[in-house]
């Protein structure tokens, strides 16, 4: 069975790629940010039968979801402070923001927080993945993996 | 969020404010809507999970297609693929939600860190485990000794609340009769009555 996966945050069309492939191979996505509105709608015109739904708030999103996609802005506090509750022992990978590693882990104790810096060159997507569950390191890496991404396991960051 | 499972715990063990501090911190909350899957025949059983409200059923389906209900999981229940989730190997039933539903779930290795740290926690699990090899036994007993009308009457008198809240096809496969036959049987108590 797919992982219902909850993207929060906020998008721009440079970064939802990630999020455009484990639609395409059909994991359940729900949304909450309307900015990836459009986003979701070009997934739908290319892949019909991909799950793409938007919820109301993203609290409700991460409840629902197995793993959360973090895509952390300047309100990131707030945001992590909403969620926080219904993430607990989930994993939650931090994509974008990879300057507020630390506060992230430290906002969601008892979430597995790894992250991710994707480097988004238009033909090879290369990441390195940090965190401090081993467990949920490898679970990021199979995922990225499945999607296409290159991973690079020797020179990803680990601990 | 936590309010049932707390009190179903503490109405079997006793606990201390920080021990029941670190038991929410293992806990995984989910929400699941109506018919979604929670576990599928050939997934990894990796949760035993605890139902905070809402309604969820255990399945297994036949060469033939057909549902054969195992288990019902109302507010306060666990459900699972236990023999799955015990020996680490893949689920054999289906869990869905008859509800939406809120469920709070356990990883093994959780299980393991609460036992650590909450001595207590594991004379509940074995409580738990002691009430559902019982259950387990009666309704073995009752398969084989019961005739369709006794097991009917047995499932009434248990569990009330289920028999309310499922549909009456499910509550037939849960007692392994055929639809027709339990509301064959329905028809007669009524007008027994």
């Amino acid at each position: 069975m797919k992982k219902t996966i909850a993207v929060v945050g906020s998008s721009n069309h440079s970064d939802s790629n990630m999020v455009f492939r484990l639609a395409a191979l059909g994991y359940p996505i729900l949304l909450a940010d309307e900015k990836w509105e459009c986003i979701r709608n070009s997934i739908l015109s290319k892949h019909p039968q991909a799950s793409v739904e938007m919820l109301q708030c993203s609290h409700e999103c991460a409840w629902q979801a197995d793993l959360i996609l973090l895509y952390l802005s300047d309100e990131y506090k707030d945001l992590l402070d909403k969620i926080k509750t219904v993430v607990t022992g989930k994993l939650v990978i931090n994509v974008v923001n990879h300057f507020l590693e630390n506060e992230v882990q430290q906002l969601l104790p008892f979430s597995k927080v790894v992250h991710a810096n994707i480097d988004l060159t238009p033909e090879v997507v290369s990441f390195t993945v940090r965190g401090e569950n081993n467990q949920a390191v490898e679970q990021a890496l199979l995922l990225f993996d499945e999607i296409g991404f290159k991973s690079n396991r020797s020179s990803a960051s680990q601990s | 969020m936590f309010d049932v499972l707390h009190k179903h715990i503490t109405s079997k063990v006793s606990l201390t404010p920080q021990e029941w501090e670190f038991i929410t911190t293992q806990c995984i909350p989910k929400k699941i809507r109506k018919k979604q899957y929670l576990l599928q025949a050939g997934d990894k059983a990796e949760f035993f999970t605890f139902v905070n409200k809402g309604c969820l059923r255990s399945y297994t389906v036949d060469d033939a297609g057909e549902e054969h209900v195992v288990q019902f999981a109302i507010e306060g229940w666990w459900i699972g693929d236990l023999s799955a989730f015990l020996t680490n190997e893949h689920a054999s039933y289906n869990i869905d939600a008859l509800e939406d539903t809120e469920v709070l779930m356990m990883e093994r290795d959780a299980q393991e860190r609460i036992i650590e740290r909450v001595p207590m926690y594991e004379r509940y699990l074995r409580l738990l485990l002691q009430g559902n090899y019982v259950a387990m036994h009666r309704r073995l007993v009752s398969a084989i000794s019961t005739t369709a009308e006794e097991k009917y009457l047995r499932m009434q008198k248990q569990y009330p609340d289920i028999m309310q809240r499922v549909p009456q096809h499910m509550i037939a496969s849960y007692l392994g009769l055929k639809p027709e036959t339990l509301s064959r049987i329905r028809k007669k108590i009524a007008s027994d009555k």
